[in-house]
């Protein structure tokens, strides 16, 4: 397996959100517009980076029966110094965000990458998984944001896409957009389209597999 | 030794949270007065949006910052002091220190701040065709974050003008609630306390708005978001009660009246 593919494969086939369902919450609570889930998705990146390399070094000082609360110190400390930094630099955005920068600590993604991967790789692998899977969770949440920004404002990073008819437009905005449970709705569309598409691969795959094995068997 | 021994399991443990905490303090104290000296701007203009003058974009009309008068009050006396310089005061910053701060009885504490500070700032607003308002600082702990919001009385120290938020974090789409323009707007013309000078004000959410005498004492609650509209309440009660500056009010009044004498 070459290097890139740790860091290509948690986008699409291994997805943190579409294929393990994992940091669902932030994934609903932060996608009404396309800024701050921009913004919510740099900190991931950052965080699962950072959290990746650094267990990873650890791996071999951490003893096993605190192993969780070490994990939970390095990564919660991350994460402040994250949300300290977005509260610096981009004040308007963190009171969009209010604590779900915070609630990272508890993303089952971060935690899950520490547990199931940091702990069994090495420094420069773990540091590529944590930034695959921050980008795989990226994606869907910059996606699922753009849908629902467009239906649900009719506009794109604050700029109009579709004039609604507030502003004296012809578009009609869908106000359940606006509500968290609609992310639901969207990531469920993609999941769908993303399973489907891995399962027809995975047929063809096989079938490829039968009918080496039967050409085999033939010629044996 | 060994991986597991209790000797370098305490070892380690102590070095990682060191290392870890001395990230999160430096990176603190480094962040800390850019973000004091981006609020101080947006301070004021929140000031001016308790009072019903400043502006919604967050950017202030510079010659609007004359009228204010800033003021900083001694809670433990109830009097007006004027050995702090009360230009920019922003009693933020010493929430938690114990030399600003005193302890606050376990019974008295509704708004759950554990410790109180000694000067909170007050900031009257002028204006020419108007008596003038007074803008009160006023803060407690919510669902998750510290809510911290200003209250303008009316020239009666009693008639509430307005309530505005500025700081809190509570949860998106439920706890903010309370920032709905709609409520916040019930609010106005609302009394804090009845004619015996008691704190009458209360948030219910019993639709009992009929009595008429009681509707002038009350705000409705919100639905949904019960736990951060009662933690709002119990902030008003704090800090329009004895421990607040009720003291202060009272005795501003009794001066007023005097003076109208």
């Amino acid at each position: 397996m070459n290097y890139f593919s740790y860091l290509t494969k948690p986008i699409i086939t291994n997805n943190p959100i579409t294929v393990q369902i994992l940091g669902l919450c932030s994934a609903l609570a932060i996608t009404q517009s396309l800024l701050p889930a921009l913004i919510m998705s740099l900190a991931v990146i950052v965080v699962l980076g950072f959290s990746g390399f650094v267990l990873s070094l650890l791996r071999q000082l951490i003893p096993n029966s605190i192993r969780l609360i070490l994990e939970m110190t390095i990564i919660a400390s991350a994460v402040i110094v994250t949300d300290e930094i977005i509260k610096t630099f981009a004040p308007d955005i963190s009171r969009i965000l209010t604590v779900f920068v915070g609630l990272i600590v508890t993303n089952c993604i971060v935690l899950g990458q520490a547990e199931t991967f940091a702990r069994t790789h090495s420094p420069g692998l773990s540091l590529l998984d944590g930034l695959g899977n921050g980008i795989g969770y990226s994606f869907i949440l910059i996606l699922v944001a753009t849908v629902r920004e467009i239906i649900g404002q009719g506009t794109v990073l604050n700029k109009i896409i579709l004039p609604t008819l507030s502003e004296g437009g012809w578009y009609l905005e869908n106000k359940f957009m606006a509500l968290p449970a609609s992310a639901f709705f969207i990531i469920g569309l993609i999941i769908w389209a993303i399973q489907s598409y891995s399962l027809n691969s995975n047929k063809q795959s096989n079938s490829n597999k039968q009918r080496e094995s039967n050409q085999q068997g033939v010629s044996n | 030794m060994k991986k597991n021994s209790p000797s370098r399991t305490l070892v380690v443990a102590i070095s990682v949270i060191f290392l870890c905490s001395l990230m999160v303090s430096s990176a603190v104290s480094i962040l800390r007065p850019i973000q004091t000296a981006q609020k101080a701007p947006e301070q004021f203009n929140n000031i001016l949006l308790a009072a019903g003058l400043g502006s919604a974009e967050g950017k202030a009309d510079v010659t609007l910052f004359q009228q204010v008068e800033t003021r900083i009050l001694e809670l433990n006396k109830s009097e007006l002091v004027s050995h702090i310089n009360e230009q920019g005061y922003d009693y933020r910053q010493f929430i938690d220190d114990p030399n600003a701060t005193t302890p606050i009885n376990k019974k008295d504490d509704l708004a759950q701040l554990g410790r109180r500070p000694k000067h909170m700032p007050i900031y009257w607003i002028h204006s020419s065709n108007s008596k003038a308002k007074l803008v009160l600082p006023i803060y407690g702990k919510g669902m998750w974050s510290v809510i911290h919001a200003y209250i303008s009385l009316e020239q009666d120290l009693n008639t509430i003008v307005k309530f505005q938020f500025y700081d809190l974090a509570e949860t998106p789409g439920i706890g903010d609630k309370i920032l709905d323009q709609t409520w916040l707007d019930s609010w106005q013309g609302k009394q804090l306390y009845d004619l015996k000078g008691d704190l009458a004000f209360n948030i219910s959410s019993k639709a009992d708005s009929n009595d008429r005498e009681l509707s002038r004492f009350q705000v409705d609650s919100i639905t949904g978001a019960t736990k951060t509209v009662d933690a709002v309440a119990n902030l008003i009660v704090y800090w329009f009660g004895e421990n607040g500056y009720g003291p202060f009010l009272a005795k501003q009044n009794a001066e007023n009246r005097d003076a109208d004498k």
